[in-house]
């Protein structure tokens, strides 16, 4: 299984602003509170590519691939079994 | 590592400053205070194969790599007199023709591809409203899926291409909660009953390039023109902007480099105080200047190109590409109009024309201040 705690910290250190991502559930949507803006879904993104060794199609950008770090995972977790 | 273009890369761009230079700049001059938009040159351009430089064999393009793109685009802007063509040229390209070409339909590609490529349909993007320009994501204009269609309700601003385009891919809400991921694309064609166009609207530069307002009033589209899933809007937005950034200011360096010999040559043939201007260091270091940022523009815009050509993202260096390059792009102008004195100053020579359509530069394909918050919010500030 994929460690979400990586993508969690990740996203408190180098997205959130302010507030505390353990406040948050895995099912929170990342973008309906605010956590996650469009410049903020390019940064994870491109972290995800390099610490996975994937490769993120623009077409699967899509609000139900980032909505929160269960769909994260879910398409990080599709790509690097796919890979293996 | 290699710094320059390929044999064929180099071919191509000859091969546009020739065919620029010989079909297209006549009568710019005054197209350009008449605000008329050159539709001939347009259909000259396609059939030329501009229009599909980065477009499969399949739909009528070149199929060429962005590097031959970009070394394409700096011979355009090298040799063209006409900026307002160019700069309606590539809007098609990278903001209405390259998306649909990733996140279209089959039908969708084959639908509208063809036509964008051989000239027969002008296209273009709407994202901008009267009260959401850099923010462009917090759009008002709204999208309501009823049935197998959309109804659209919104007014788009300052839309190259709006009042000659044939279709125009349309930025709405479909989701008022997602905020950002909230937003889809729309392909709209003219004829879609409640789509229409205000009236022109008047710029300080790039005269000869429509510009306009756009209306939706009910309009109906059909679910099959919406382009990508619904939420796709904003990566979409993003994914045209890096290739806009990268390709479209290839033309800014092309002017560049004519500007700086023209000025160089001006340098050495205008005498005062019996000797050539270029002679004093107050000139002469403004071309030094000027040559710098010829060779900076380059290294920045080829590094782009070689990343999006070997499948790399570039959000960041895509930024810096564009911030550079548009402001190095004013800052000659400045120096070229100053150089050459009054004459530079005068209409007739162009040289101030130059100045008002780079400035434009620093405000389309988001701001220079939203360029910097990229390359400030990639760095983690
Ligand atoms: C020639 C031309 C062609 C265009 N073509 C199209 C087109 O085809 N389709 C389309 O959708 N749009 C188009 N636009 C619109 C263009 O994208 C917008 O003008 C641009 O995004 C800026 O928006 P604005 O003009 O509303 O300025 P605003 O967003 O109101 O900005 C005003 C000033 O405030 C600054 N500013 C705003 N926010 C910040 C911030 N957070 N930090 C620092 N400074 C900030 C800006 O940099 C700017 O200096 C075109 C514009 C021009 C000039």
């Amino acid at each position: 299984m994929l460690d979400k705690k990586e993508i969690r910290l990740f996203i408190q250190t180098k997205i959130m602003k302010e507030g505390n991502i353990d406040d948050f559930k895995d099912t929170d949507s990342l973008i309906e509170t605010g956590i996650i803006d469009s410049l903020g879904i390019q940064i994870l993104l491109a972290y995800l590519e390099k610490a996975y060794s994937i490769k993120i199609a623009d077409e699967e950008l899509t609000p139900e691939n980032f909505e929160n770090i269960d769909a994260i995972s879910v398409l990080v977790q599709s790509k690097t079994t796919a890979i293996r | 590592m290699d710094f320059l273009l390929t044999q064929e890369q180099t071919k191509l761009k000859e091969s546009v400053i020739n065919f620029v230079t010989k079909t297209l700049n006549e009568g710019a001059h005054e197209r350009q205070n008449r605000e008329d938009f050159y539709l001939e040159g347009w259909k000259k351009c396609a059939d030329f194969g501009m229009l599909g430089l980065p477009m499969p064999k399949k739909y009528g393009g070149l199929e060429m790599d962005l590097l031959a793109c970009v070394g394409a685009m700096e011979g355009f802007g090298y040799a063209s007199k006409d900026f307002g063509l160019l700069f309606s040229i590539n809007s098609q390209i990278w903001t209405c023709e390259a998306p649909i070409l990733r996140f279209g339909t089959e039908e969708q590609k084959n639908k509208y591809l063809g036509g964008l490529i051989s000239g027969t349909l002008i296209g273009g993007h709407a994202i901008t409203e009267a009260n959401s320009g850099s923010d462009a994501f917090s759009l008002t204009c709204r999208a309501k899926r009823s049935g197998d269609k959309y109804i659209l309700n919104g007014t788009k601003m300052f839309i190259t291409n709006a009042p000659i385009a044939d279709i125009l891919l349309v930025f709405a809400r479909t989701d008022e909660r997602k905020g950002f991921a909230g937003i889809s694309v729309f392909i709209v064609e003219k004829g879609f009953a409640g789509f229409s166009i205000g009236k022109p609207l008047k710029m300080m530069g790039l005269r000869d390039c429509p510009l306009g307002e756009v209306i939706l009033q009910d309009c109906d589209v059909p679910v099959e023109n919406r382009l990508g899933k619904e939420g796709a809007g904003s990566a979409i937005f993003n994914s045209e902007m890096e290739q806009e950034r990268s390709c479209l200011f290839a033309t800014h360096l092309g002017s560049m480099e004519k500007i700086l010999e023209d000025c160089i040559e001006y340098a050495k043939t205008r005498h005062q105080f019996g000797k050539p201007i270029g002679s004093n260091q107050g000139i002469s270091h403004k071309i030094a200047e000027m040559k710098l940022r010829v060779e900076m523009s380059r290294l920045i815009l080829y590094k782009v190109a070689w990343m999006k050509a070997n499948g790399l993202r570039a959000p960041m260096e895509s930024a810096i590409a564009k911030l550079y390059i548009s402001e190095s792009y004013v800052a000659t102008c400045l120096d070229a109009v100053q150089i050459h004195g009054a004459y530079g100053y005068s209409t007739e020579f162009g040289l101030e024309r130059n100045l008002r359509d780079a400035i434009g530069g620093k405000i389309y394909s988001g701001t220079s201040e939203i360029q910097r918050n990229i390359i400030a919010t990639f760095l983690g500030l």
